[in-house]
């Protein structure tokens, strides 16, 4: 299924205006409340980890997830059976550009507090170090490799879960994945070439 | 003498990215914001400190249930948990070890060798703490919650690859690890679908029956459902 920019910007709240914070409830039958549940408690931390790596802070994340769920909210009735996460994660890559583009205090790096709670502070450094230089390559590719890239190594897509995510033939989510990994590693390799990882 | 970098496998920052987890607290909010706040919310920081490594179970089953992967490595996932972790994690289960000293007669099994002794309880600690025996500090819960999910993580991507003997075999090393996981839950889940994928239907069906006898919360019978429904 694809998503037409339509369908994902109408309902969308204007990046630099606050995520609703009422908590009023959607106005949603109890049927659709329920399906929209089960697509919560499945997808949000995969909405969420498609943000991060589309270059999003853990904070602005935060509510681009949510806004994202409100799309899929507003056009439940829309979305097929079954095309749920596909549906999530076209609208996450859609909206990723404009919410990075609205916010104003975009972090560069993640920071870690000082207690790293029951993980050893070196295992938090460690993740905290590759996260970042994982970011930094993602960041440098061009968009339709990088999202190929991330839903099949990092959310677990097969490729054909990829073209029914990007609206684009399976021949194509191939070929895309397999360039997004040698362009991916030949990054790396430059990088620790250079010292940088 | 150099330094030797360590040199990053691709598959080492996949990884990473995988492991990160959002906020819970943020998660509730969103939950909130979209009037599902009940149960999508119990994830969430604040939930109170009973039933402490319960809560982080209900957390990383819905957070593990679709192949993300659950990594107690993020910052602020562990910064979430680290209150629930430190508390006292319930009540001091019902036994005499707050009672004056037992008259003789009674003093057979708990050594009367103070005023207050707590009663043996499964862990060694003498703190009034009731949880699994596999962990006894906060530190170790947190550190045996982190194998956990990597085990069931582990499993997982021997599913994706498409071996579902592997993801068995995996599943049997982490039930024996962690008797009491609090990931006991999205195993079997893992394991059902395994079956399915390897033909076997009728222990899918079995092991479908074995975790929805036990009391299973709708979304993980709705998720046992699709996983039989597949083909």
């Amino acid at each position: 299924m694809t998503i037409s920019d339509e369908k994902v910007a109408v309902g969308v709240s204007s990046p630099t205006e606050p995520s609703t914070d009422t908590g009023a409830p959607f106005k949603v039958s109890s049927q659709a409340r329920e399906r929209l549940k089960v697509m919560f408690e499945a997808h949000y931390d995969l909405v969420w980890r498609l943000l991060r790596r589309n270059g999003l802070s853990p904070e602005s994340a935060d509510d681009g997830a949510q806004q994202v769920f409100m799309v899929a909210a507003r056009r439940l009735s829309d979305i097929e059976h079954g095309s749920e996460r596909a549906f999530l994660c076209a609208a996450a890559i859609k909206l990723a550009p404009r919410l990075r583009q609205g916010v104003a205090k975009e972090v560069a790096t993640d920071e870690l507090p000082e207690t790293s709670g029951g993980a050893s502070p070196e295992h938090a450094l460690e993740l905290k170090r590759r996260r970042a230089l994982l970011d930094r390559i993602l960041s440098e590719m061009d968009e339709d490799l990088r999202i190929a890239l991330v839903l099949t190594e990092i959310e677990g897509f097969t490729k054909r879960e990829v073209a029914e995510a990007l609206g684009i033939p399976e021949g194509t989510a191939a070929s895309r994945l397999r360039r997004a990994r040698e362009d991916f590693q030949e990054r790396l390799s430059r990088y620790q070439a250079k010292g940088g990882a | 003498m150099s330094d030797e970098p360590k040199l990053d496998s691709m598959e080492s920052l996949f990884s990473a990215g995988k492991a990160e987890l959002p906020a819970a607290a943020a998660k509730a909010k969103a939950a909130s914001a979209l009037g599902i706040g009940g149960a999508a919310a119990v994830g969430a920081a604040g939930a109170g400190t009973a039933g402490a490594l319960k809560l982080i179970g209900v957390v990383a089953v819905a957070a593990a249930a679709f192949g993300g992967g659950l990594w107690v490595g993020d910052h602020r996932a562990r910064a979430e948990l680290k209150p629930q972790l430190s508390a006292p994690l319930s009540a001091p289960p019902p036994t005499p070890h707050e009672e004056p000293p037992p008259p003789p007669e009674q003093a057979e099994t708990p050594p009367p060798a103070a005023p207050i002794e707590p009663q043996p309880p499964p862990t060694t600690e003498a703190a009034p703490k009731s949880k699994p025996a596999t962990r006894s500090t906060p530190g170790e819960s947190a550190d045996a919650l982190t194998q956990e999910l990597a085990a069931i993580d582990r499993a997982r991507m021997a599913l994706r690859n498409g071996d579902a003997a592997l993801t068995l075999k995996t599943l049997a090393e982490y039930e024996r690890a962690f008797p009491q996981g609090v990931m006991k839950t999205e195993a079997a889940l893992v394991r059902i679908e395994a079956m399915v994928a390897s033909g076997d239907r009728a222990s899918a069906e079995k092991e479908a029956t074995r975790l929805l006898s036990s009391g299973a919360p709708q979304l993980v019978q709705q998720r046992v459902q699709r996983l039989l429904d597949a083909k």
